[in-house]
């Protein structure tokens, strides 16, 4: 027998809570959309939070991240919601040669566990690490304080170099994921595909707005 | 509040359930749809209202003692499990609602399992003397207690499964024995 059934004839109010959120949010509730930390249904537009002992990020509701994104044992750590388009971003294109990243997309990220700077470039098999010379990032950083203040685990400085672009950002470290997940899916080939490409111009255009439906979601 | 009736929460409860029902079930899908995001955009303004509450008093020194005070009261309850900021998460509670059943399935033979929480759905098993030993009026009252006890503590679960209590096969079972 099931509950739901069951339920509908109780006197009692019964599982309220979920016929709530199923009408509020139907587009929302679907097969894996729920929190990974209380199982509570999740919007399309949920939280991260970054586990970063694990190299995890979590989709939570946005109870779980507030109550566990900011305690000070730092063992979850909530992904800020917004990117900043850095326009005062300074770098030659001889200081990017160095770091020797075959495609004009990256993205920086201060690692907690691993105590370094891991540098990361999207391709069609995911995301890729890249062997950083740490001399050239030190280099980088003199000449851009803000990256001195990136935001462990959680933020991201983004590089877009493709076709002639020189945008850098501080971004959100799902987003980061959301492009890796965009450019595995829409890849084809070795130069990518018009779809692809597409879909790259519509995520750096999105970027600068508020997170959005779209690009929250689709890490994987 | 003037024509809303939340006075009893029950009865506003049930009334909510019918409301959506109603509403669900509306012919016209732009006045749905209009009403659906109304009540998505006032629970949005609350619950991140309600998240920025909770977090400072989550991080307020004596913090525990007045969530506690907090969940004590049934409709500051109903309020935190509906915008999913219950400081307990929903397998504590059904885990704890299942352990307060314990003592009255024993005094019947019976034990009551939590066999997983995943996804929404509660899957609990019933375990002891056959159910054709049981004797009927209680066989057929168990499914409801039990989900009235484990769906009042956990309303934000999607479904509840109760395994070990076939209905039909107890019932076979007892024309069996006569």
């Amino acid at each position: 027998m099931t509950g739901v059934e069951r339920m509908a004839l109780s006197t009692q109010p019964g599982n309220w809570v979920a016929n709530v959120l199923r009408f509020v949010r139907p587009r929302d509730v679907a097969a894996e959309d729920y929190c990974n930390l209380c199982s509570a249904p999740l919007a399309a537009n949920h939280p991260h939070l970054v586990e970063p002992a694990k190299h995890r990020l979590l989709c939570v509701c946005r109870g779980c991240a507030t109550l566990l994104g900011n305690r000070d044992d730092n063992r979850y750590r909530a992904v800020p919601e917004y990117a900043r388009r850095l326009e005062d971003f300074r770098m030659t294109d001889a200081e990017w040669d160095v770091f020797a990243i075959p495609i004009g997309l990256a993205f920086f990220v201060r690692s907690t566990p691993d105590r370094r700077i891991v540098a990361f470039y999207p391709g069609p098999a995911g995301s890729t690490e890249s062997l950083l010379d740490l001399r050239a990032w030190a280099q980088l950083v003199a000449g851009n304080p803000i990256l001195a203040a990136l935001e462990p685990d959680i933020e991201a400085l983004l590089v877009n170099r493709v076709k002639g672009a020189r945008e850098y950002y501080l971004a959100p470290i799902d987003r980061c994921y959301a492009l890796v997940g965009l450019i595995r899916t829409k890849w084809h080939g070795l130069s990518g595909g018009e779809e692809a490409w597409k879909a790259i111009d519509e995520f750096f255009a999105g970027l600068h707005e508020l997170r959005d439906n779209a690009g929250a979601c689709r890490h994987g | 509040m003037s024509t809303g009736n939340g006075e009893d929460p029950q009865q506003a409860l049930h009334r909510l359930q019918e409301l959506i029902r109603v509403l669900d079930a509306h012919p016209d899908p732009a006045a749905k749809e209009t009403t659906r995001e109304l009540l998505a955009l006032v629970l949005d303004l609350h619950g991140i209202g309600l998240a920025k509450l909770m977090g400072i008093v989550t991080a307020a020194e004596d913090g525990t003692s007045i969530l506690a005070r907090l969940v004590e009261d049934k409709q500051v309850e109903a309020m935190l499990l509906l915008h999913g900021l219950h400081p307990d998460d929903l397998e504590t509670r059904v885990r704890r609602a299942v352990e307060r059943l314990r003592p009255h399935l024993g005094v019947h033979g019976l034990r009551l399992d939590v066999v997983e929480i995943a996804s929404g759905t509660v899957r609990l098993r019933v375990h002891g003397r056959s159910a054709a030993m049981i004797k009927a009026p209680l066989l057929w009252m168990l499914p409801g207690e039990i989900e009235d006890a484990v769906v009042e503590a956990a309303p934000d679960i999607e479904k509840i499964l109760i395994d070990g209590l076939d209905l039909e096969e107890a019932a076979a079972a007892v024309r069996a024995a006569e």
